[in-house]
């Protein structure tokens, strides 16, 4: 479990704030007209059933949510949530004051560039159990996903097949994605059985599971339909909500945290009414479109300044939150993937997200790399290192040994020297060589090192294998489901 | 409700830690004291108060405040012609080329190899072409013509070459005149040149905790003429300072304020930017390294005592212990340069250094300059107003509805950080191009830039002035 927090004040690290309180009371006011006076389209009668129980204002399926409702819900919600490992560890301490920041693989590529090969190719079951391998070895990946949308198994299924080899192949959290309630109890099925039973799953939740909003200011029928049924069990649940600027969300960085609020805090009241205590995860993820070509672009600063501030305002809310960190326009895994990796991790530890999530997307999200997951791996951990701060103390500052050295001398030799050795960080994977014996090493670049890397994990097979008997369950927990479809 | 764009609130050391650091600096001044090695200095500090013994100064803390207290808390660099160009303030943020380093990659071939003065003259022109670099130095140090003037040759290859402010140095007394002769023949005198300064030297002490003859007359030379200097202790943990962050901190800014005292001495009020750069040894190859948390944080911590200090200050973040623009590269230039921006620094050196500084990449200064303006734009904040907030257009769009036709949407289109290098690619625009390297954009920039000649040339009077004085150094020095 890492210790890491933002904004310490005990040992202190950096801090950092993007917004102040005001700003914070600024922008929730706003999302609270925004919900009393536009409202949302409810797509689910069942929702809208509940919403309107509670005291909102109904017109057809639009609605319109008083303040209080919210603030009601904000009240009763979590303000911490524990998600364990599927051996029943703690693994995630979930809050938004504790500044403390995790990492999610990325969900639904298409596509794999090979770390054999380097090719790019359509992703299959393989991928998702290499990446459950890769996660597992690497510390600094909190929560594993499949990095993939599998192309070999029957049509519709993917994602039962997805958390099915992902749980054989990794004990850490899992990030599930899911096109449907059925699918979504199927998957729940599989990780009841990893870990002996539906109650034991429920009591010790290993994984995050959600839903997205769509669109603006909209929730969808198929989408509530799985998130209802995904409270009333109380798994933690996380309500995406996305904006693009100018498209589906104001082409202003503060109207998008105004929008995507107003649609993920509908979440928020959906899950308070339908179980009161129920364990939610708030999001804001704001994208932009290049006006130009019309794609995607993640190698921007707004496509993680806006996580940055999201990260201010749920903390303000005092609300478990997850953000998108990692996103890159790069086709392969090149400098400028390295680049957004690096600027968007450093901005989502220092903003303390709880949750950052898409570690490992390639191309605009098209395309997934696990030699990306190890690079990060690495970074992640620097980064904590230089945000961590130090100690400032009699001993630290060394007067004594300053005195002892005296001007022109060396501290080499000093006990002082030796004894603090250790407290300096370590490479695992940036290698420290001079150019020479860089080129007798067979002048193999970063990349190349990350692809070795990663191959070395997968050869290494299942770290910590499930039982025989419970793999055959899962088996036919999925033959069983399959017959159904 | 305020329209401002309220910047990103960040630090690393509290008021109260930084009070503990200077505390300490003040007592290592006083109890443990500093050798100088230049009589006049040491002449004047005596004069001052302190406590002389051979070459051993042992300087009160009353004395270090008023030096402080003296020093211009602001003051502007200009550019050769005149426009003011770096503001030295609190939170000014100012980015820039490294100095001096041994080799360069050829742009043309790729061959590393020792600097020459067509390479300062080329270093010049990419300053001058990126507008994210604030100034211009000659990056690579310069082997070819005669050995005792390398310092001067470099000056004489930039004057020409960029009209951004210039970093130089000077191997001596001597030469740092010569360097004077230059810039008064390239902007018309020594009144202008003082009236505007558009060169800032660089200088420094051997540490820890010794000044040595030749930076402190270049210090007072500097004084004397109200010209900017920057005083470098080069900090190694655990070799040339304690190993712990917090210590080499203060022993950094002992060096350092040492240099800003002598400075206030010989004229108070003389520009001066104080500093601590960590050049810390990788304790298994005995090299120095860059690419440690630890070089960042510490200049982090040292950030936090400056803008206690209220002085303007520099970091030497920016580079890379990698030898080409790769991933760990490009890793260290970001979170180098991030810390650089959310600390305030009003000067960050050195982008386009690799291998620990000892290499000149100019793909790496072209990345840089890109690298700014990203962390700028994120640093620089969200602004919350009722514009912003936009809570008419999105009552007038409404739930599934879209922004796109919104007037808002137009007036705020332009508000976005723009790049042409980090663009969408898809995989198979990328094959298309026949798997187009990002440093093979970054090197076709490079020889654009060069290839394009200078941008902002003298005239040819001031370039006859200069080749004059070029000639009759020589031969002084035959």
């Amino acid at each position: 479990m890492n210790n890491f927090r933002m904004n310490a004040t005990m040992g202190q690290s950096a801090q950092f704030r993007m917004l102040n309180k005001n700003q914070c009371e600024k922008i929730v006011e706003t999302v609270y007209k925004v919900l009393e006076v536009t409202g949302c389209d409810v797509h689910h009668e069942g929702a809208r059933k509940l919403l309107l129980d509670a005291g909102c204002k109904l017109e057809g399926i639009q609605v319109k949510i008083p303040s209080y409702l919210i603030k009601k819900a904000l009240a009763t919600a979590p303000k911490q949530i524990t998600i364990y490992d599927r051996e029943g560890n703690p693994a995630l301490d979930l809050s938004a004051r504790n500044g403390k920041t995790y990492f999610e693989a990325g969900l639904l590529n298409l596509y794999r560039i090979d770390s054999r090969t380097g090719e790019r190719r359509i992703t299959n079951r393989q991928d998702v159990a290499e990446a459950g391998l890769v996660i597992e070895a690497l510390p600094n990946i909190d929560v594993a996903s499949g990095l993939a949308s599998i192309s070999d198994c029957p049509e519709g299924i993917a994602e039962v097949y997805e958390v099915r080899t992902l749980l054989e192949h990794t004990t850490k959290p899992l990030q599930l994605w899911n096109t449907c309630k059925e699918n979504f109890l199927a998957q729940a099925e599989l990780c009841a059985a990893a870990v002996g039973g539906m109650d034991e799953f429920v009591a010790k939740p290993f994984v995050i599971v959600g839903s997205a909003s769509f669109p603006l200011l909209g929730h969808a029928k198929e989408d509530l339909d799985k998130l209802l049924c995904m409270y009333e069990m109380g798994i933690p649940s996380c309500y995406v909500s996305s904006g693009i600027l100018g498209f589906s969300a104001p082409m202003t960085m503060a109207g998008a945290l105004v929008t995507t609020l107003a649609d993920t805090l509908v979440g928020l009241l959906l899950s308070q009414l339908t179980k009161e205590g129920c364990p939610f995860i708030a999001s804001s993820y704001i994208d932009i479109m290049d006006m130009g070509s019309l794609a995607f672009c993640m190698s921007t600063p707004e496509f993680i300044q806006g996580g940055a501030a999201a990260a201010d305002v749920f903390r303000y809310l005092d609300l478990p939150f997850s953000v998108h960190v990692a996103g890159t326009d790069s086709p392969v895994f090149d400098e400028q993937a390295a680049f957004d990796i690096s600027a968007q991790a450093y901005t989502g530890i220092l903003a303390g997200v709880n949750l950052g999530n898409f570690i490992g997307f390639m191309e605009s999200a098209m395309s997934s790399s696990l030699a990306a997951l190890v690079y990060a791996d690495e970074a992640i951990d620097y980064i904590r290192k230089i945000l961590g701060g130090f100690e400032v103390s009699g001993e630290t500052l060394a007067e004594e040994v300053i005195r002892e050295v005296e001007p022109g001398g060396s501290f080499l030799g000093e006990e002082h020297t030796i004894e603090n050795l250790r407290t300096l960080w370590a490479p695992k994977n940036f290698i420290r060589t001079n150019y020479e014996n860089w080129e007798k090493d067979g002048s193999k670049d970063y990349q190349t090192r990350a692809n070795e890397k990663v191959v070395e994990i997968i050869e290494k097979g299942i770290r910590k294998p499930l039982k025989p008997s419970v793999l055959k369950e899962m088996d036919a927990i999925i033959a069983a489901f399959e017959k159904q479809q | 409700m305020s329209k401002e764009k309220s910047r990103v609130h960040y630090s690393m050391w509290n008021k109260s830690q930084c009070e503990e650091v200077i505390g300490a600096v003040y007592k290592v001044l006083e109890e443990t004291g500093c050798s100088v090695r230049n009589e006049r200095a040491r002449k004047m500090l005596e004069g001052a108060g302190c406590s002389v013994n051979d070459d051993l100064v042992k300087i009160p803390p009353s004395l270090m405040k008023w030096a402080i207290e003296a020093a211009p808390s602001e003051f502007t660099l200009y550019d050769r012609d005149g426009n003011p160009a770096m503001h030295f303030a609190p939170e000014n943020t100012y980015f820039g080329p490294p100095i001096t380093t041994v080799f360069v990659k050829d742009p043309k071939t790729g061959e590393k190899r020792k600097g020459r003065r067509s390479d300062a003259a080329n270093a010049g022109m990419i300053c001058d072409a990126l507008p994210n670099i604030a100034w211009a130095s000659a990056m690579s140090g310069i082997e070819e013509g005669n050995s005792k003037l390398i310092d001067v040759y470099e000056v004489a290859a930039l004057l020409p070459n960029t009209k951004k402010p210039l970093m130089y140095w000077a191997s001596s007394l001597k030469n740092l005149q010569y360097e004077f002769e230059l810039f008064e023949a390239a902007v018309g005198g020594a009144q202008r040149l003082k009236e505007k300064p558009f060169t800032i030297c660089l200088t420094c002490p051997m540490d820890p905790l010794v000044h040595e003859g030749n930076s402190i007359e270049q210090i007072i030379y500097l004084a004397e003429r109200e010209a900017p200097v920057i005083y470098i202790p080069g900090v190694s943990i655990g070799c040339t300072s304690p190993i712990t962050i917090a210590g080499s901190v203060v022993v950094g800014i002992a060096d350092t304020l040492v240099g800003l005292l002598i400075s206030q001495l010989t004229h108070k009020g003389a520009p001066f930017v104080i500093s601590r750069f960590s050049d810390n040894l990788d304790m298994k190859t005995m090299t120095i390294a860059r690419t440690h948390p630890e070089h960042v944080m510490s200049h982090a911590a040292a950030s936090s005592v400056f803008k206690y200090l209220g002085l303007p200050f520099s970091c030497n973040l920016g580079d890379t212990d990698s030898g080409r623009v790769d991933q760990i590269g490009v890793f260290d230039l970001v979170n180098q340069l991030y810390t650089g921006a959310l600390s305030g620094c009003n000067m960050t050196m050195s982008i386009g250094g690799c291998e620990s500084c000892l290499l000149t990449d100019y793909a790496f200064t072209v990345f840089g300059n890109e690298v700014i303006g990203f962390v700028r734009n994120l640093v620089g904040g969200v602004e919350i107003s009722e514009g912003t907030l936009a809570l008419e257009s999105i009552d007038e769009v409404g739930p599934g509805g879209n922004f796109i036709t919104e007037e808002d949407t137009i007036e705020h289109i332009r508000d976005f950080w723009t790049t042409d290098l980090l663009v969408p690619t898809t995989y198979g625009a990328w094959l298309d191009s026949g798997k187009k390297d990002f440093v093979e954009v970054l090197n076709e920039r490079v020889n654009e830039i060069i290839d394009a000649g200078p941008q902002n040339p003298l005239s040819d009077e001031i370039l006859k002035k200069l080749n004059a004085i070029m000639d009759r150094i020589e031969t002084e020095n035959a």
